[in-house]
């Protein structure tokens, strides 16, 4: 029901340039898709914010490539994962430093945020892309199918990257007394 | 990896999903679409279009223009046949004759 409505929205926004179906859209995926951004950049909000808007942005301006072979929330998610990695690559090749000095940047910047919850704490210790597939595995529910989609890889390197990150992350959670809840 | 740890990891994540309240974030999306920002600078040229309409009807734009092209009518007019060059005249032409040869034979 609900991928009907998405389609009839998509429909309206390509046909008739229905602001405000799009705007609907937003409304319905504004809170998952910053979460993503938020998870990625280690709770760094006001750069989630921007990347977000420039997802919804690419979304609005390429809403007719949307060939409904997926979900819109997968098609929504592929963009918002390819925006993620443009963003990393600038900051790269401006800064010539890798992603994890990117990530440990923000997070110091966004102490606030970053360094109270645990979820950051633990997700700072995955790499991109295995923090990319645990969070949309565990948290977003997206299937490992899907996920391959999204990030352009096989399903076996999604498994791959999801049985590392679960190591990482278990071991984490046991420091931390969360096998004992 | 067991299944105690993948339980451990799914519930961790379910307990730290919050939904993120809007606080404006879709209208400030709404706002930066091209096709909004577009309409706005075409009503921006259509207002600067209407300004231009009525202050030539204002100023008497039409007899204004009138005027111009008449007076460098009549001034062509006058200069040319008192100093017309037939040298100079007669260069021009031959360089136009062989452009537009050099044109019809390239384009064949």
């Amino acid at each position: 029901m609900s991928q009907l409505n998405d389609i009839s929205l998509v429909a309206q926004v390509v046909v008739f340039k229905n602001t405000k179906a799009f705007d609907t859209l937003v409304k319905k995926y504004q809170s998952q898709v910053r979460r993503f951004f938020l998870n990625q950049t280690l709770g760094d909000s006001e750069l989630s914010d921007d990347l977000a808007q420039e997802t919804f942005i690419k979304a609005y301006t390429n809403i007719s490539s949307f060939k409904n072979l997926s979900n819109f929330s997968t098609w929504l998610y592929r963009i918002a994962y390819n925006v993620f990695y443009d963003y990393i690559r600038s900051r790269k090749e401006t800064s010539e430093i890798d992603a994890r000095e990117v990530d440990a940047m923000h997070s110091t910047e966004q102490e606030n945020v970053g360094e109270k919850m645990d979820i950051y704490k633990s997700l700072k210790m995955l790499k991109e892309v295995e923090r990319t597939c645990i969070t949309l595995f565990y948290m977003e529910d997206v299937s490992i199918d899907k996920i391959a989609g999204i990030i352009g890889s096989p399903t076996g390197t999604v498994k791959s990257h999801l049985s590392r990150g679960k190591e990482k992350l278990a071991i984490y959670l046991k420091q931390n007394g969360y096998d004992r809840n | 990896m067991t299944e105690i740890d993948d339980k451990m990891i799914s519930q961790f994540f379910q307990n730290e999903k919050k939904e993120i309240k809007d606080n404006g974030f879709s209208n400030k999306v709404m706002r930066h679409l091209p096709n909004r920002v577009d309409k706005l600078s075409n009503i921006w040229a259509a207002f600067c279009t209407a300004i231009a309409i009525v202050l030539f009807f204002v100023f008497n734009g039409l007899e204004a223009i009138l005027n111009i092209l008449r007076e460098a009518y009549n001034g062509t007019m006058q200069s040319s046949i008192a100093h017309l060059d037939l040298k100079s005249l007669l260069i021009a032409a031959i360089v136009l004759i062989s452009l537009g040869v050099k044109k019809v034979c390239y384009s064949d």
